[in-house]
């Protein structure tokens, strides 16, 4: 399509400085009652979490034999939410994709507060948490030490390096933007992009390191960002319970955490770039790519669920195809066909280039896809525990009112925190939507032709 | 670069385009003057090309903190193997396949640090004071030739204001260093 | 622990204990720390002391072994010396702990002022009240005191009547609920004698069971349940291996019923019927034995009306199954018929055949020597309930009983002791009845007080007190012979009950001993915890006299009939204050905490029952409430209800729990025609089991005798060498492993009960049992068969953790906090645990507990916790490990004599209390050891659990065994 345009001029640099850093000005009221709403519910959460830890976990709803549930069912969610960011800003940079440029920051910030909720929850499931630290290998008068074929530690090591590695991923991303900020800012504001800034000014020097490091960090996040998903997976994978012991789940794992994750961004750049007014940066054609992620993700799971059953059948262990009877007829039943509706059924119209670039319907359906996803990892973690190995301590699990609230309040945690963010930094990297400006210019046109 | 003490200038050559920066970088290399900074506001791999740098050390970094990463897993699933040595689930005490996956996440982490503490302190990073013939719109939109020489070579000087300007720079100024 | 000993050796032990302390336990108050500054003799710091007692909980009267910690007792145990319990002991027992910590015992004497309400007063002031009241009554004139409460054994009898006869009285009314009144009759009428008979069932091939639930509470279920493991455990009888042959003809399916052959359901009363018709087989097949000095043609008119045929037509039981049972009994070389219940005929016929075949003296026998204390007759009982109605007493002292509670309407306990002037009661909790007194005084609990039985003759039960009372209470026998003292003119020989109970004890010294000799005599018993001697079975003369026609028996009505049970666990309800007992799912409907009305599935159909609705149970005498159980296990014309819940006092463990089913009986009988109805709202079962259905799973395993003759099933061979991914671990001194029988188990969940105790489990309460938070580290796993006809009534086994070779628990944890100890346990690191309740999640067997909450124990059941074991904290994973403080404590032994452990020398809590000895633990490493030669020697019949799982489980099972339906 490249050749259909003639070379268009705007917008300019000067623009997307303009548009990027009005963002930045002065939030308004509705801004900080919003914020003010995130966090009283974290605040909530964080009282009931504070009882969970003082009277010990008979406040949740969990029992013999679903020793895990909602809460690990929020990590899984979160670190898979997580996985889209590096995607978009590593991988897609290795591949040289040009429409990551203006959505890419966005995502790479969604990831960092995605982490950064995920790990709260290994601790607030725990039964001491304030042992958390012994999970982690230190000198001590003891002489204990972890035992390193716990999946568990796997997640202790695969986590904190993905949320080390992604925040200082986003912050080199960031200096060049906050330095061009510093320029326009005054008062407070200056010092702060200042600081972070380390005095960059864009010599030669400056780039010519900042690209070689810029380039093996993106080397080096694309493959963290598979592993991590594959621990997590192998939490369930290397138990032996049915519905949990298979070999597929890193593969599977990784697409779904794909698949929400860049669900998730949807969720967040369609209403963002409408209130931030940035349609003229994140266009239509840029959520059209995301839109092709999410189907062909969405297809890789429904994949994944197919030959998950076919594995079950075809291996004839009648243990595990009970768990899987259940898992489609029992109580649970309705869990596992809403999931197949949201993440393999729903996601189908994006064949629809109409669909694809139209603003509402995508919310609608990336909502579906984040809904379906939890869902998804709920059934494998409770509905999996519900039907062991031993009738006799087969039971249901109701969630109670602490679990619950405190997954209000990690939505809350993040939006806040994202929020913050958005507000505060440069949500859209201007210096790669500078080096890549022909694109924007081109995508500009398209995304008006297409939505028009 | 050795510069006359006395009087050392700065001429600042600003283009408010990557490929007429670019066209000057050259002319200047051709007139045998190497002595340059540009400031620019993107990361332009024309302008790096111009410039002719050899490649990053970064890499060199990047490199020996992955090893160590591998070396202090490794040190760290066995040493505190044999320190604790208690069997579980039948496993043997040094049970390597999920040490693996520790001397994986460890490379990763070294190496993302080194590769940002590297970048760091070849960049000059945190940098203090500014660099001399910065300007703001650097950062924004416009590329910036700074070309440092001895106040009294005039001739030179004119030389290089010449070249600068038929590269197409909007504006060159002198500065003193 | 001394459950496991050689008799020599434990008696070693309980010397060292009890040497020389007349009251044993410590010095200062148990509830006080103690003082080490001035060291009791008695009490080495960290090691137990022993001491043999008699257990008051049933009138079985096993001898038991106290384990006393600090001057505490923590445990209790069987008493190897005793030939009853013979050193097992049932839950019932073990759970006497928190009848002696309870922490609603009463505390001081109180005294009902006007308006009901309790004041607290002193001894001093309490004895003077007593004495006061019973000298006016004295003076009032003759007999106008009275002694109402159980039977407490010969000394104790002695107390009561010398402290009545000190004021001129002899209304002692020695009551106890669930007296089995129609055996005594049927006794008298056939042997002229009113004991009971003891029952060999060991010594039968063959046994019929007529609704008497010899497992749970019958004479003496202890005994009982290790006579019937050994009746069916595999022999080889004339040339051919086989198993006991056994029948439960009854309304309701119980423990008892399921694990024999067949439960062959009948209507309530019926059994009589079928029991004469099995006669009737016996006779037309002259399966009558010589010896039996029976005339068979007087038998032959005797039973004509009973022919199978003509019966079944009565009662619906089929003619096949009572052919059946006349074959295998009368065949057998050996046979016991059993029954139970307040129908006469049904003991009649009952003892009938026993008598009939031979077994009379040899599975069925009658002791010679002293007969039993006599329990007072229900006749009598109703006279001196109706003797304080007419105001005929002025105080009646009641102790141990709980006539208000366990008296059914028509005897009008109630209003009876409201006619009393003055009501003492002397006890522990306050129940009901104390709920009438006017005087309460607490009363020792019998760990704490001197006393003894006479359960047989030749046993003799010596109940010393185990530790220093736990609260400021008396012995009632002390109250009893400090009142008579101050009584006029009253000549009292013993100063205390213990003076009583050692002048007792002296009589039975050999006759003109020297003084020596009997201190000598009077150390033995105490240290042995009683007198045990041979007691030769009496030759008793069969008089059919009376059986020109035997009676029919009744309640062959086809109406809907009420039939109450004695709970396993809570028994007539004395159980209900003890928390345990309550938790402990009962065996065969697996409920805790609650009452239930168990009700055919066609039966709750016809009157629209739904599950869990309350229904509503109307006899003439009132109604009550219980939440419907529907389940095929009880005949359609029979709605069955436990006794022992529906408390309105009592503690609160008790109270408001489930509903009472004394209320609607008529006296003397446990079953009358009822009216149900469903009453529309509905109260949830709570149940710690998930499915009934094992889905085919190698959980719990049966196979039938005909596969056991054939050495094993063909199509499960036994286990292929387990696949080694890593070379296995070298264990190099021990590798402790279990076998459990599962054909032994009964399900009696003695296991359970002594877990709580040695291991420091919490109970949880109802509601968080129903949120899946019970903490039991053993339990009963039950499961209904598939297919009815070739499978056992009911796959029973405990389910503990199976310490796998390759545990999956193990690797998961990420802090060793489960990790494998060098001996082959699964380890649990209580204080290294974070709980990520990982290791739960990977177990296939469910056996471990998470500490949901701080556990709770209400002072002062804290004293009874095991200072051995840590009380473990809230976010802590729990389990078993083969009771691994007993292992460390019998090493230390062994390493500290120098010497190599023996075998048996380590017992864990469930092994040592299994009535029916259905696990053995030991060392896999010695193949000499009695663990792993009862694997050899039942090589066909191991299992592990989950065996595909390749966890190699360190516990082997025994398979269950059955006989396929309808073969003989």
């Amino acid at each position: 399509m490249a050749a259909a345009l003639q070379e268009p001029t705007t917008p300019t640099f000067r623009d997307i400085d303009r548009g990027v850093l009005r963002v930045m000005d002065f939030p308004g009221m509705a801004y900080w009652i919003w914020i003010a709403f995130c966090f009283s519910l974290v605040a909530i959460a964080a009282i009931l979490w504070t009882r969970q830890i003082y009277e010990g976990l008979g406040v949740t709803g969990l029992r013999q034999p679903v020793m895990w549930a909602i809460y690990i069912t929020n990590f899984v969610f979160w670190v898979g939410i997580a996985h889209s960011g590096t995607l978009i800003s590593a991988i897609l940079y290795l591949f040289r994709t040009r429409w990551r440029t203006a959505v890419y920051r966005a995502a790479e910030t969604m990831t960092l507060f995605a982490v950064a909720t995920a790990g709260l929850f290994p601790m607030i499931h725990l039964g001491r948490p304030w042992f958390l630290y012994w999970l982690l290998p230190y000198p001590n008068e003891r002489y204990l030490q972890p035992n390193f074929r716990s999946p568990l530690v796997w997640d202790a090591f695969a986590v904190s390096t993905y949320l080390t590695i992604s925040a200082l991923f986003l912050f080199m991303g960031l200096i060049p933007d906050v330095a061009n900020a510093r320029e326009h800012a005054q008062g407070w504001r200056k010092k702060f992009y200042s600081i972070l800034a380390l005095g960059w000014q864009g010599t030669d020097r400056q780039w010519h390191h900042f690209a070689m490091a810029y380039l093996l960090m993106a080397g080096l996040a694309t493959p963290l960002v598979i592993s991590v998903h594959s621990v997590v997976s192998w939490d369930f994978a290397m138990a032996q319970l049915p519905g949990w012991h298979s070999t597929i789940f890193a593969p599977y794992f990784v697409a779904g955490a794909i698949f929400s994750g860049v669900a998730m961004v949807m969720t967040l750049l369609i209403p963002m770039r409408k209130w931030l007014h940035i349609e003229d940066l994140v266009t239509p054609w840029h959520i059209d790519s995301l839109a092709k992620i999410v189907l062909l993700t969405s297809l890789v799971v429904s994949y994944s669920y197919a030959t998950e059953s076919f594995m079950v059948w075809y291996s004839g262990d009648k243990i595990e195809q009970m768990t899987f009877h259940m898992r489609y007829f029992g109580p649970w039943g309705w869990i596992f066909w809403v999931m197949i509706l949201c993440n393999c059924l729903i996601p189908l119209v994006l064949f629809s280039p109409r669909i694809r670039v139209n603003m509402k319907a995508l919310w609608i359906i990336s909502i579906f896809v984040n809904i379906g996803m939890w869902f998804e990892r709920f059934d494998i973690i409770a509905g999996s525990l519900t039907t062991n190995f031993n009738p006799a301590q087969w039971h249901f699990y109701t969630p109670s009112i602490t679990e619950i609230m405190i997954t209000v309040g990690s939505f809350a945690w993040f939006l806040g925190l994202f929020s913050l963010f958005a507000k505060f930094l440069p949500i859209v990297s201007m210096t790669e939507l500078k080096e890549g400006i022909g694109f924007l210019r081109q995508a500009i046109r398209k995304g008006s032709s297409t939505s028009a | 670069m050795t510069l006359g003490m006395s009087a050392a200038m700065e001429i600042i050559g600003s283009f408010a385009d990557e490929h007429l920066c670019v066209r000057g970088i050259e002319d200047l290399h051709k007139a045998q003057v190497r002595n340059l900074r540009v400031f620019y506001p993107f990361p332009s791999h024309r302008i790096e090309h111009a410039m002719g740098k050899p490649k990053s050390k970064v890499r060199l970094f990047v490199l020996i903190g992955g090893i160590t990463g591998i070396l202090t897993a490794l040190a760290i699933t066995i040493g505190t193997s044999w320190e604790w040595n208690l069997v579980a689930g039948g496993k043997p005490i040094i049970s390597w396949p999920p040490f693996i996956i520790i001397c994986f996440e460890l490379m990763i982490l070294f190496g993302g640090i080194s590769a940002v503490t590297s970048f760091l302190v070849n960049a000059g990073l945190p940098a203090f004071e500014s660099k001399s013939g910065y300007q703001s719109r650097f950062s924004e939109d416009r590329f910036g030739v700074v070309v440092k020489c001895d106040g009294a070579d005039s001739a030179r000087i004119e030389k290089i204001e010449s070249i600068l300007r038929n590269a197409g720079a909007e504006e060159v100024l002198r500065e003193a260093a | 622990m001394p459950e496991g000993l050689s008799r020599r050796s434990f008696i070693k032990l309980a010397a060292a204990a009890s040497a020389a302390a007349a009251v044993p336990g410590c010095e200062p108050a148990a509830r006080k720390l103690i003082p080490y500054v001035v060291p009791d003799e008695n009490v080495l710091p960290g090691m137990p002391s022993y001491y043999a007692s008699t257990c008051a909980e049933c009138p079985a009267g096993c001898g038991i072994i106290a384990t006393v910690r600090e001057g505490r007792v923590t445990t209790l145990a069987g008493n190897p010396a005793d030939p009853i319990g013979a050193g097992a002991i049932c839950a019932r027992g073990q759970a006497a702990l928190q009848g002696l910590y309870n922490p609603d015992r009463l505390a001081d004497p109180m005294l009902r002022g006007d308006g009901g309400k309790l004041t607290k007063i002193s001894w001093d002031a309490a004895e003077k009240l007593l004495t006061d009241h019973l000298g006016a009554a004295a003076k009032a004139g003759q007999n106008r005191v009275a002694f109402l409460g159980a039977p407490q054994g010969p000394s104790f009898a002695k107390i009561t009547r010398a402290f009545l006869g000190a004021y001129g009285s002899n209304r002692t009314t020695f009551y106890e609920a669930l007296e089995n009144e129609a055996a005594r009759n049927a006794a008298e009428t056939l042997f002229g004698r009113r004991d009971l008979p003891i029952y060999k069932i060991d010594q039968a091939e063959t046994l019929i069971s007529f609704a008497a639930d010899f497992l749970e509470t019958g004479s003496s279920p202890v005994e009982l349940a290790r006579q019937y493991a050994d009746f069916r455990a595999p022999k080889t009888r004339r040339g051919q291996l086989t198993i006991g042959r056994s029948f439960y003809v009854g309304p309701r399916m119980s423990m008892s019923a399921a694990k024999c052959d067949d439960w062959i359901p009948s209507m309530p009363g019926a059994e009589a019927q079928v029991a004469w018709s099995v006669l009737h087989v016996l006779v037309a097949q002259r399966w009558i034995a010589q010896n039996s000095g029976l005339d068979l043609n007087a038998l032959t008119t005797m039973v004509a009306a009973y022919d199978p045929a003509a019966v079944s037509q009565r009662t619906g039981v089929p003619a096949d199954k009572i052919n059946a049972m006349g074959a295998a009994f009368g065949r057998a070389d050996g046979a016991v018929a059993m029954a139970s219940g307040d129908d006469e005929a049904l003991h009649l016929a009952a003892y009938m055949l026993n008598a009939a075949t031979g077994n009379l003296g040899r599975t069925m026998l009658f002791l010679d020597g002293a007969g039993v204390e006599p329990v007072t007759t229900a006749s009598d009982v109703n006279a001196a309930m109706a003797a304080m109605r007419d105001g005929k007493v002025d105080v009646v002292v009641i102790n141990g009983a709980n006539p208000v509670f366990t008296m059914p309407p028509s005897m009008r306990a109630a209003e009876s002791l409201q006619r009393v002037g003055f009501v003492v009661w002397m006890g522990t909790v306050p129940d009901e009845t104390a709920n009438m007194a006017s005087l309460l005084l607490p009363a020792h609990h019998p760990l704490e007080a001197w006393r003894d039985t006479a359960p047989r003759p030749g046993v003799r039960g010596l109940g010393q007190p185990v530790m220093q009372p736990v609260f400021a209470s008396r012995a009632a026998g002390d109250i009893m012979l400090a009142a008579a003292a101050k009584a006029p003119q009253a000549k009292i020989p013993w100063q205390s009950s213990a003076d009583a109970v050692k002048a007792e004890w002296l009589a039975l010294a050999p006759q003109g001993a020297s003084h020596d000799a009997q201190t000598e005599f009077w150390t033995k018993v105490r240290r042995e915890g009683g007198l045990y001697t041979e007691a030769k079975p009496m030759a008793v003369k069969l008089s059919t006299a009376s059986l020109k026609t035997p009676p029919p028996g009744d309640g062959t009505s086809q109406g809907l009939t009420f039939v109450a049970f004695a709970h396993i666990f809570l028994y007539d309800g004395r159980g209900a204050d003890k928390p345990w007992l309550q938790e402990i799912p009962e065996p065969v409907t697996q409920i805790v905490w609650d009452s239930w009305a168990e009700i055919h599935p066609t039966t709750a159909a016809k009157l629209g029952i739904a599950k869990d609705e309350l229904i509503e149970l109307r006899t003439e005498h009132g109604a009550i409430e219980a939440p419907a159980l529907i389940s095929a296990n009880v005949h359609p014309g029979a709605i069955v209800v436990p006794l022992g819940q529906g408390h309105r006092a009592y503690g609160r463990y008790a109270s408001d729990v489930g509903a009472n089913p004394w209320k609607i009986l008529a006296a003397g009988s446990l079953r009358i025609a009822v009216s149900a109805k469903g009453t529309g709202r509905s109260r949830r079962l709570i149940s710690p089991l998930g499915k009934s259905d094992m889905l085919g799973r190698s959980i719990v395993e049966a196979m039938s005798l005909d596969e056991l003759r054939h050495g094993g099933e063909p199509e499960a061979p036994l286990a292929p060498e387990p696949y080694e991914m890593y070379p296995p671990f070298p264990y190099p001194n021990h590798k402790w492993g279990m076998t459990i029988d599962v054909n032994s188990c009964t399900g009696c969940s003695a296991c359970v009960a002594a877990c709580y105790a040695e291991n420091n489990l919490p109970f949880v309460g109802k509601e968080l049992v129903d949120q899946g938070r019970i903490m039991s580290w053993i339990r009963i796993e039950r499961f209904f068969p598939e297919d009815k006809d070739n499978a056992p009534n009911l796959y029973l086994a405990p389910m503990l953790c199976q310490q796998c070779n390759h545990a999956p628990c193990e690797p998961v944890c990420p802090v060793f906090a489960s990790y494998h100890t060098q001996e082959g346990l699964n380890g649990q690191v209580y204080n290294r645990c974070v709980g990520t309740r990982y290791c739960e999640n990977n177990c296939p067997y469910k056996v471990r507990r998470f500490n949901w909450f701080v556990p709770e124990w209400p002072a002062p059941l804290n004293l009874q916790l095991n200072p051995d074991v840590t009380v473990r904290g809230a976010g802590v994973m729990e389990k078993c490990t083969f009771c691994i403080q007993r292992i460390q404590h019998a090493e230390i032994n062994a390493r500290d004599d120098d010497r190599a452990l023996k075998d048996g020398e380590i017992v864990p809590a469930c092994a040592g209390a299994c009535p029916a000895r259905a696990i053995t633990f030991g060392d896999m490493n010695d193949q000499q050891s009695a663990m792993m030669r009862r694997r050899d020697d039942n090589n066909a019949r191991n299992y592990l659990m989950l065996e595909e799982l390749n966890t190699q489980p360190a516990i082997v099972y025994l398979r269950d065994l059955y006989r396929v339906k309808g073969k003989a």
